[in-house]
């Protein structure tokens, strides 16, 4: 599994390990959206473009689940995982690119559990031996 | 982690590094043993770094592990030299409880309990659901609603204006700006006015299963048997936006105003600083959400009451004992060495303890202090508290909110594999009904600690009092 869950009696986690970092954003899509539902159940069959900056690459996770959240609740789309670039501009970091994912169907996606928001806490994304190491700590 | 006994209920983590005040927890020996290793007590140290922290940074004895603040902590932040941390208040801003009394006993709703807690369940929207049909609001209308809290409610008929009157900070806070919510937040919370949300929110039919302190329970409108309904829920996805985008804003903020955090969720800008003045006002939208929330559940509550037994208003006499918020910050003044200090308080999983003869505790509470409403778990009891001059003194009038949990989430969904959850409640006498069952593993009473324990360090610490406690009998959840 490209992800693992991480639990605390409170909230939830996750880490997520990948050979580059469009893999492990859309690694760690997938792994937000198996927490909220079985991802397996989950089926990338539109795909919508995705945008996010931030001055740190680990808070550019932070915006880019953000986002996919937001999207969630409003919007009511739930992901499978995405197709994005990340690049470094002068003042931090940039994704874009394409989050695939379907319309969420509470018959067929039964909620797990609702996260309320992506946190800051223990937040990080740094280079590893086989390519990428990410850690977030979802508030539910 | 060097951890000192002050006395049998208290624990200091003296000042040490960059921190500027000494950690005080609130705990017992056996809470203590368990608390030494995990990461909250470092969090409460973490706290004492902040910026224009006054006297501790103080932890109640439900405290656990939350994102940077620790769930169960307090903080109060000098009001001209100190920070706001919107990870000080949380996600859920205004996250509260608020407990009505009725003229019903146990008897009364005995023949009719699964009919109310149905109907219950069908008037108060719950888990992901969006709020009522008929409570559709505009983004002016919204606006109203960020600006007035829960008298916005009772404007619209959902509610008696002497529901105010019992209402931490009369169910508004001072100082809110709607135009400080970001639009991302009105379109979170513009279907979820009047919901209770999931996770451990709920709706609970109890009765008074014992009483600690008659003149206080009389006050209370309390009495042995007396059926009572506690709310739980906050400001929604509206809240949880609110602190998202403030955080985003406070983690640059505090690199420019140069405050240094050992971890980026205490992240906080001055008081009196642009970024700290827009959150406040944003907060205190968010918490008002929250108040007008319970205000409609409220309604809802009594409109269902009302329909299963066939009774009118005056008969029911559901009144609102009182609404105490978990998750918040406000400007509060204490009396300090003969002097008026004022200061802003974080309490994030901590409730306001108001003595006794204090102008905010309400009228006819003013010689038993300000009601502090603490839920246990589903399975067990929920306790009555008052709050007390020593709390005004020693924990800038604050006290514990709850249990915390045993188990992890997933711990307790092991736990509950193959077993009947509701059959079990059931034949403990408690009718649950759930929008999904993995809330109901989640949230079973073994999940979560004794909640006596904790009340009960607080009283012997002398920062609140216990009046009551109460049984569930009926449950809806998210």
């Amino acid at each position: 599994m490209p992800y693992s869950l991480l639990e605390h009696t409170a909230d939830v986690g996750l880490e997520v390990e990948a050979a580059s970092l469009p893999e492990l954003f859309s690694d760690a899509v997938r792994g937000m959206s198996d927490v909220i539902t079985d991802v397996e159940r989950v089926e990338a069959i539109e795909e919508q473009p995705i945008e996010a900056r931030a001055e740190w690459l680990d808070v550019l996770l932070l915006e880019f689940l953000s986002e996919a959240l937001y999207r969630f609740e409003v919007k009511g789309e739930i992901f499978a995982g995405a197709r994005v670039e990340v690049d470094q501009t002068p003042d931090g970091w940039s994704l874009s690119g394409v989050v695939a994912g379907e319309p969420f169907d509470p018959i067929r996606h039964t909620t797990r559990v609702m996260i309320k928001a992506v946190t800051y806490h223990q937040l990080a994304l740094e280079q590893s031996d086989s390519g990428w190491r990410g850690r977030v700590i979802f508030d539910i | 982690m060097k951890v000192q006994k002050i006395d049998e209920s208290r624990w200091r983590i003296p000042r040490e590094g960059k921190m500027r005040v000494d950690g005080i927890v609130y705990a017992s020996e056996p809470m203590m043993a368990d608390l030494r290793g995990d990461q909250c007590l470092e969090q409460v140290a973490n706290v004492a770094h902040l910026p224009g922290i006054l006297d501790a940074s103080l932890a109640m004895p439900d405290i656990h592990w939350g994102y940077g603040f620790p769930i169960g902590g307090v903080a109060a932040m000098d009001a001209d030299e100190g920070v706001i941390s919107p990870g000080g208040v949380g996600y859920d801003i205004n996250c509260g409880v608020r407990l009505l009394r009725t003229e019903l006993t146990r008897a009364d709703v005995k023949p009719v309990l699964r009919d109310l807690v149905t109907r219950l369940y069908q008037s108060i929207p719950t888990g992901v659901g969006r709020g009522r049909k008929d409570l559709r609001l505009g983004k002016n209308e919204l606006r109203k609603v960020l600006r007035r809290g829960a008298s916005w409610a009772i404007g619209e008929g959902m509610g008696s204006p002497r529901d105010l009157d019992f209402l931490e900070e009369r169910g508004t806070i001072d100082g809110a700006d709607p135009e400080r919510v970001s639009d991302r937040a009105y379109e979170r919370g513009r279907r979820q006015l009047g919901t209770l949300g999931s996770g451990n929110h709920f709706g609970e039919i109890q009765y008074v299963s014992e009483i600690y302190d008659e003149v206080a329970a009389r006050a209370l409108g309390l009495f042995r048997d007396g059926i009572t309904f506690t709310i739980h829920c906050g400001s929604r996805g509206l809240g949880h936006q609110v602190c998202s985008d403030h955080l985003k804003t406070m983690v640059r903020a505090a690199a420019r105003y140069g405050i240094d955090l050992p971890d980026r969720q205490l992240c906080c800008a001055p008081l009196r600083s642009p970024e700290g003045r827009d959150y406040l006002a944003a907060m205190a939208a968010a918490a008002n959400f929250a108040f007008a929330n319970r205000q409609v559940i409220t309604h809802y509550a009594r409109e269902s009451f009302a329909a299963v037994l066939g009774m009118g208003p005056a008969k029911l006499g559901i009144e609102v004992v009182y609404d105490v918020c978990h998750n918040i910050a406000k400007f509060e003044e204490f009396e300090h060495n003969g002097s008026v200090r004022r200061a802003c308080v974080h309490r994030k999983g901590a409730t306001r303890a108001y003595p006794p003869g204090h102008p905010k505790t309400p009228e006819p509470y003013q010689e038993c202090g300000q009601p502090v409403l603490i839920p246990g778990d589903m399975g067990r009891y929920s306790y009555v508290l008052v709050g007390t001059e020593k709390a005004y003194r020693d924990t800038f009038g604050s006290t514990c909110h709850g249990a915390g949990r045993r188990l992890s989430r997933r711990q307790a969904k092991r736990q509950a594999r193959g077993r009947r959850l509701i059959d079990e409640m059931e034949e403990r006498g408690v009718v649950v009904m759930a929008a999904g069952m993995s809330t109901v593993a989640e949230e079973m009473p073994e999940a979560y600690k004794d909640v006596a324990q904790v009340v009960d360090v607080v009283q012997a610490a002398g920062i609140s009092r216990k009046v009551a406690e109460l049984r569930p009998i009926g449950v809806i959840k998210g």
